[in-house]
């Protein structure tokens, strides 16, 4: 493993294409994460495009470049406007706006790169110390684990999905069925194409992510004008006191150690690891009442689990080929573009490209610490950028990225009908992502399901199997738990209209 | 503008945005049964899918086994939000109008969007991709500066357009020419 890190610093860390591409992805990364309206998601899916023409190292060095800027960005538009710009940075803004209100706003800004940054290594390390055992492991399983775990994958989304669970199942079951329209890759058959030679190839990955986190995310922000925001202007002093700041490395690797374990678990993603850790953080305080009133203590301890969990994701998705969250499930969009499917089989056969992506990673890190240090009053005025021009730039790049897969024009029209279901199920508050997911997994599950049975010819082996059946009833409970804790909490509360047992109610 | 309580038969206040939701809800878990027995029939109808295949489940396992979960979970979601809307009273009555009209009014931009990536999509084999664009991207950077003009003003305008312009320019070059991408 060593041999192929040190091949990969002296063949990307060192080459200077690979540093300029990692510069640019880190201030477009940065720059997107700040702007309300968009997520690290919706970055990933409309820069990934750009990536196409490159090497896959390149592309990974680029795209974990926005992936680790875009979560450190969110964080600047929180504690200067109060708006997160990326869902991993809604419980910074709880204590950076307050902090930026008493003209700390630099020394907030830099609390959340300084925290952003140890949380961003440790996640590093967990997954470069993790990541091989997972792997070795995994490389014991066979098709009905693998089943298993796609299964697991996709009903853990629907646990962590926000809203109702029964809803996210539904999603996750129409992204599966999405994902078998075309050719079947068995037996060549084609299904559900209506006769459409464009069906042929099936509904590609890309516009349909593209679709579903970009183009949805316009049309929800065009609906109405835009609104005024108050920034924060005047940043004040950029460093804090060295006094202040030496106490709060408890908390960064508190925080970190959480992120990088809610991270690593498949559909969990950045918002549930900093709630954890601020709430950890709040019961932990001597003063716990400061928080929310502008307590340092709650800017670096969410923004260290935010960034970690960046590393945590990248666990599943290069050992299991499972998506960490909706971010590497664009990930594995990419990689799959560029004809890797990511899964335990990389670190025997693509070693180089595992150690690859680790050096990736840490420049990442390392270089959104540079660049925002230099550039964070800079970047604080990119909020103020048109509307206008930002959505049309938004929109044009989704039908460009979307085009570019195939050079198809259909593919614009399918990221088109992606985005109005997007849309349509952002606004009766049906989870969007378990779709997406569904697209990714759902040929995984297949293949592996028909060759679990050509192989074995029972369909017992589910059960029989201790790993399978164990992953296999956690996805149970994964989905069921919610649920009737749902309609538990509903019967206690007193009988009212609109507060009847539901499946679609919040959970 | 506050308005006086929806109340229910029951006469209890009634949350008229809910009640649109379980409308929606309603209407989706309906669609997506009758997807489902539609998408069902034309799988089954299919010989190619359908044939026996040794051991390999086939290509319609899949397909099959979704279907059936899409269609019934479905009528659960259908049959669920219209008995909640029933026992609610949610769903009807004066306020469930306003909403609805203020719902459809919030439609008519993405709908918009959505014709005019369509014209788009037929356009380019005529203008080419360049000139589609540019007027595509400075047209919306337009009409969103002026559903904003009153915090941007005519400058908003005038930069909206001149940025759309831009980063159509941008983006071409950088794709075409760049990245190599035929457009």
């Amino acid at each position: 493993m060593g041999e192929f890190i040190l091949q990969a610093i002296f063949e990307v860390a060192l080459d200077p294409w690979a540093i300029a591409l990692c510069i640019i992805g880190v201030i477009i990364g940065t720059i997107l994460g700040a702007l309300p309206g968009i997520s690290s998601t919706m970055a990933l899916a409309v820069l990934m495009p750009f990536t196409f023409g490159m090497s896959i190292e390149n592309a990974m060095v680029f795209l974990l470049a926005v992936f680790a800027s875009s979560v450190y960005g969110g964080s600047i538009s929180a504690i200067l406007i109060n708006i997160p710009g990326t869902p991993g940075s809604i419980v910074t803004q709880l204590d950076g706006y307050p902090m930026a209100r008493k003209g700390r706003a630099g020394e907030a800004l830099t609390y959340a790169l300084i925290a952003s940054t140890v949380g961003g290594l440790l996640g590093w390390i967990a997954l470069v110390l993790v990541a091989p055992l997972i792997a070795s492991a995994a490389l014991s399983f066979q098709s009905p684990e693998y089943a298993a775990i796609t299964v697991f994958g996709l009903a853990m989304l629907a646990y962590v999905s926000p809203g109702s669970t029964f809803l996210a199942v539904i999603a996750g079951v129409v992204g599966v069925l999405i994902a078998t329209v075309g050719f079947d890759a068995t037996t060549d058959v084609s299904r559900f194409t209506f006769g459409q030679p464009a069906l042929q190839a099936g509904l590609g990955i890309v516009p349909a992510a593209v679709g579903i986190f970009g183009l949805a995310e316009v049309f929800k922000s065009i609906e109405s004008g835009g609104e005024r925001v108050e920034a924060v202007k005047k940043l004040g002093r950029i460093f804090p006191p060295w006094a202040e700041a030496k106490k709060l490395w408890p908390m960064q690797l508190r925080g970190s150690m959480i992120g990088a374990f809610v991270g690593a678990v498949p559909a969990a993603g950045s918002a549930i690891a900093v709630t954890v850790s601020y709430a950890i953080e709040k019961r932990l305080s001597r003063n716990p009442e400061r928080f929310g009133q502008g307590s340092p203590e709650g800017v670096v301890a969410p923004e260290s689990a935010n960034t970690a969990a960046v590393g945590g994701s990248l666990i599943p998705m290069i050992t299991l080929g499972i998506p960490g969250d909706t971010m590497t499930a664009v990930l594995i969009g990419a990689l799959l573009i560029h004809g890797l499917r990511p899964g335990p089989m990389m670190f025997t056969q693509n070693m180089d490209f595992v150690a690859a992506i680790y050096v990736a990673l840490a420049m990442a890190i390392v270089f959104t610490l540079l660049v925002c240090l230099i550039g964070n009053k800079y970047f604080a005025r990119i909020l103020s950028m048109p509307r206008a021009v930002l959505l049309s730039g938004v929109t044009l790049l989704c039908i460009i990225g979307s085009y570019a897969v195939r050079n198809s024009m259909f593919d614009v029209l399918v990221m088109t009908a992606f985005g109005v279901l997007g849309y349509a199920m952002n606004r009766i508050n049906i989870p969007t992502a378990p779709v997406i997911f569904g697209l990714v997994l759902g040929p995984i599950l297949e293949t592996n399901i028909r060759r679990t049975m050509i192989v074995y010819n029972d369909w017992g082996v589910f059960l029989e199997r201790p790993i399978t059946l164990t992953i296999l009833i956690l996805s149970v409970v994964a989905v069921l738990f919610p649920l009737i804790q749902d309609a538990r909490n509903k019967k206690r509360q007193p009988a009212q209209a609109t507060s009847s047992a539901h499946p679609t109610d919040q959970s | 503008m506050l308005q006086a309580p929806i109340l229910n038969p029951r006469g209890c206040a009634v949350d008229t945005k809910n009640g649109n939701r379980l409308w929606a809800h309603a209407v989706s878990g309906a669609v997506l049964t009758v997807l489902a027995v539609v998408l069902w029939m034309h799988l089954m109808s299919d010989p190619a899918l359908t044939r026996p295949r040794g051991r390999d489940p086939g290509p319609a396992f899949q397909p099959a086994i979704s279907l059936v979960l899409m269609g019934v979970f479905g009528l659960f979601l259908a049959v669920a939000s219209f008995w909640r809307m029933r026992r609610e009273g949610g769903a009807s009555g004066e306020g469930f109008a306003v909403q609805a009209r203020a719902e459809l009014k919030r439609l008519a931009l993405p709908a918009v969007m959505v014709l005019s990536l369509v014209l788009f999509v037929l356009l380019v084999p005529f203008v080419g991709f360049l000139l589609a664009s540019i007027v595509f991207t400075t047209g919306w950077a337009v009409f969103l500066a002026l559903q904003d003009y009153a915090m941007v003003g005519r400058r908003g305008v005038i930069v909206g357009a001149i940025g759309a312009l831009l980063s159509a320019g941008f983006l071409y070059v950088m794709f075409r020419l760049v990245i190599g991408i035929p457009l």
